[in-house]
């Protein structure tokens, strides 16, 4: 390999993102907690009239790591032994950076060192002490600043270098050159680490963001937002009416005012709960709610890590599952994954309260319920397929710190953006497919059908056990599984109301709530852990769906909605039950047959 | 004495850990033999330990693996 090649390789959490950011001018994610990277990125900068290749990669604790993102950085450095490598090392943590410095040195890497000055500060001397005792070029300083003077560096000195530095060298004479200050523990931490106080405060920190995003603020930008954009969609199609252009307003009128639209009204809520959750990440709040409910994760077959996988997926899905890279255990991994579904991404959420504000009239409590029950078959599932052995857990906790005001400018940037790109993109051209669809009519057997009525005719014999053989929840349900953001606006190209009854309502908010997650997400979860596990992932939430929206309609329908709930808990608990007494005379059988073999 | 089985907030010796496919591992993150480190916190199954100037959180399981001698300072 070419030596036009730069590696920001590092422990975690030492600034390597804000570094690769700062130098090739990129958005890449950074946060305040050990693997927020999991895969490589890879940009060319250019600087002097010369060009370079800079890749930032997860971080490694050390390369006897198994993780699957520690993985990732260890086989690029094999395969690419040629490249320079810059090794990122922040102040504070220096004296335990310097051991995967003192492994990738003396295994022949061509190393260059950044210290990242974070929370500590080094003497030049001992600087300079460690630039004639390595013979490397080393630059210390910010990682968000001073761009040109790091190109400079990069361009000029490592670039430049010849010779692989001092080999040999062992870690304890690094240590003795650096005098690094002692840091003392954080006061908050003794309130948010606290066993009781701890908990409470995060159970209110997520109710807060809650309130934030969909009930005050959130819910009165969303509503400002859909009015001005009615508003701005009525003026295009006053215009064109007097063109008489039929065609076109009902596509003005149905596909961008009420289809995009719909979508459009929910940024501001979305902006607001992604926002929060950005600063907790940036705070280095979400390590200490995974020191705080490791234990009650462990319940669930998961561990403290699978709070990143998580509150990462309630943005979306597919990150969520790329984030689970930071989790060891093979198996905690896959389950972190299963449960993704259920906790629901950012698009599912404004589902949930767009359909009970148009489709529960006004009973508000069986959005509870319903939430409630998923929950339910969500921990009853985790508990049924965990797996018990104990296994080791270690994490990080970085200190805690104020969220950068230009970071979190560059983040909500991205984040509308990406919403913005999704609803040109996707949302458009979905919403643009099932409107031709519903506007194209064959003749059928001396009847006028439109493509949607065939197709919906054919469909609706599997849906009508379960109360939802409509054409739009349908078409929504379809065309949620390329994107979730669909269901709102595959349903607003029907207009309001679906002349459905209360119990079929409950139940296609039930059945959107368990249902598969989008395309993307299944894609990704079949690259990360196989064919077979995006299949299973899949046929999962497929089942969970189509059995609860059955039982619960059927009782519902005869006895009453609570009467429905009742009958869901009990049925999902003793299916559950059944399945994991049968996986166990499985496992005992097998065990048997080994050990008499 | 097992770093599980200490109480309170003590400043202990590290001594070698037995399992030699977690000594690697642990020792990336400054859990070697005769490392100085200060339980931070505990809460039921988990503690929080300081090493060098980083904080781990750490799970009982692995806490029963490490063979630690008591300073006091």
């Amino acid at each position: 390999m070419s030596s036009t090649e730069i590696l920001i390789v590092g422990n975690p959490n030492t600034g390597k993102t804000t570094l690769f950011n700062n130098i090739t001018k990129s958005n890449e994610k950074v946060a305040n907690y050990s693997g927020v990277t999991v895969k490589e990125a890879k940009r060319q900068v250019a600087f002097a009239k010369q060009k370079v290749d800079v890749v930032d990669l997860p971080g490694l604790y050390s390369t006897y790591s198994k993780g699957a993102d520690e993985s990732i950085t260890k086989n690029y450095l094999e395969k690419h032994k040629n490249s320079k490598v810059v090794y990122v090392t922040s102040t504070a943590d220096i004296e335990k950076n310097m051991r995967l410095f003192v492994e990738l040195i003396n295994a022949g890497h061509d190393l260059s060192l950044f210290i990242n000055e974070k929370d500590a500060k080094i003497e030049k001397e001992c600087i300079e002490k460690l630039e004639n005792k390595l013979q490397i070029p080393i630059y210390y300083g910010d990682a968000r600043k001073k761009r040109k003077d790091i190109l400079k560096w990069l361009f000029d000195k490592v670039l430049q270098k010849s010779g692989l530095g001092v080999l040999g060298i062992g870690y304890n004479e690094i240590v003795e050159i650096l005098k690094v200050v002692k840091i003392d523990s954080q006061k908050l931490d003794k309130i948010l680490l606290h066993p009781v106080v701890g908990k409470v405060i995060f159970f209110i920190v997520i109710g807060l963001i809650y309130y934030l995003s969909f009930l005050s603020v959130g819910e009165w930008l969303s509503l400002k937002v859909y009015s001005y954009w009615e508003m701005l969609c009525e003026y295009f199609i006053s215009i064109i009416a007097s063109h008489e252009k039929y065609l076109l307003i009902d596509f003005l009128q149905v596909v961008i005012l009420k289809g995009l639209g719909s979508v459009l009204a929910f940024l501001p809520q979305l902006f607001i709960m992604l926002l929060c959750m950005y600063i907790l990440e940036e705070s280095g709040y979400l390590p200490r709610v995974s020191y705080l409910f490791n234990i009650n994760l462990n319940s669930l077959g998961l561990n403290g890590k699978s709070i990143f996988g998580m509150s990462i997926g309630m943005g979306c899905t597919t990150s969520g599952v790329l984030a689970t890279r930071n989790i060891e255990n093979i198996k905690c991994r896959k389950q972190t994954c299963l449960l993704l579904p259920f906790i629901g991404c950012s698009a599912k959420l404004p589902i949930l309260l767009y359909l009970s504000t148009n489709l529960l009239a006004g009973n508000n409590y069986l959005v509870l319920l319903i939430v409630a029950l998923v929950l339910y078959i969500a921990i009853i599932y985790m508990r049924s397929i965990r797996d018990t052995d104990k296994e080791y857990f270690i994490m990080e906790v970085p200190r805690l710190k104020t969220p950068d005001a230009k970071t979190l400018l560059k983040q909500s940037t991205i984040l509308i953006k990406d919403f913005l790109k999704k609803v040109a993109g996707t949302v458009l051209l979905v919403a643009s497919v099932v409107w031709l669809c519903m506007n194209i009519y064959i003749e059928v057997k001396g009847q006028s059908l439109s493509i949607v009525d065939l197709f919906t005719n054919v469909v609706g014999i599997l849906f009508k056990p379960i109360g939802l053989n409509n054409k739009a929840v349908i078409m929504s349900l379809l065309t949620g599984l390329i994107a979730k953001e669909n269901i709102i606006s595959t349903i607003a190209l029907y207009g309001e109301g679906l002349g459905m009854g209360l119990v079929s309502s409950v139940t296609f908010i039930l059945f959107i709530m368990l249902y598969s997650p989008c395309l993307p997400a299944l894609r990704c979860a079949g690259v990360e852990f196989g064919g077979k596990f995006q299949f299973k992932l899949f046929i999962i939430q497929m089942i969970f769906a189509y059995s609860m929206a059955f039982v619960f309609y059927t009782f519902a329908e005869m006895f009453g909605l609570l009467f429905g709930f009742i009958v869901c808990i009990v049925f999902i608990s003793l299916a559950m039950a059944l399945i994991k007494s049968v996986s166990k005379k499985c496992v005992i059988k097998c065990k048997t047959c080994v050990v008499g073999a | 004495m097992k770093l599980n089985e200490v109480k309170g907030l003590k400043i202990l010796v590290l001594n070698d850990i037995t399992d030699g496919s977690l000594k690697d591992r642990l020792s990336s993150f400054g859990f070697v033999s005769g490392a100085k480190l200060m339980i931070q916190s505990r809460i039921k199954g988990m503690m929080l330990v300081k090493v060098l100037n980083s904080t781990y959180a750490i799970n009982d399981f692995l806490a029963e693996k490490f063979l630690v001698e008591q300073i006091n300072e």
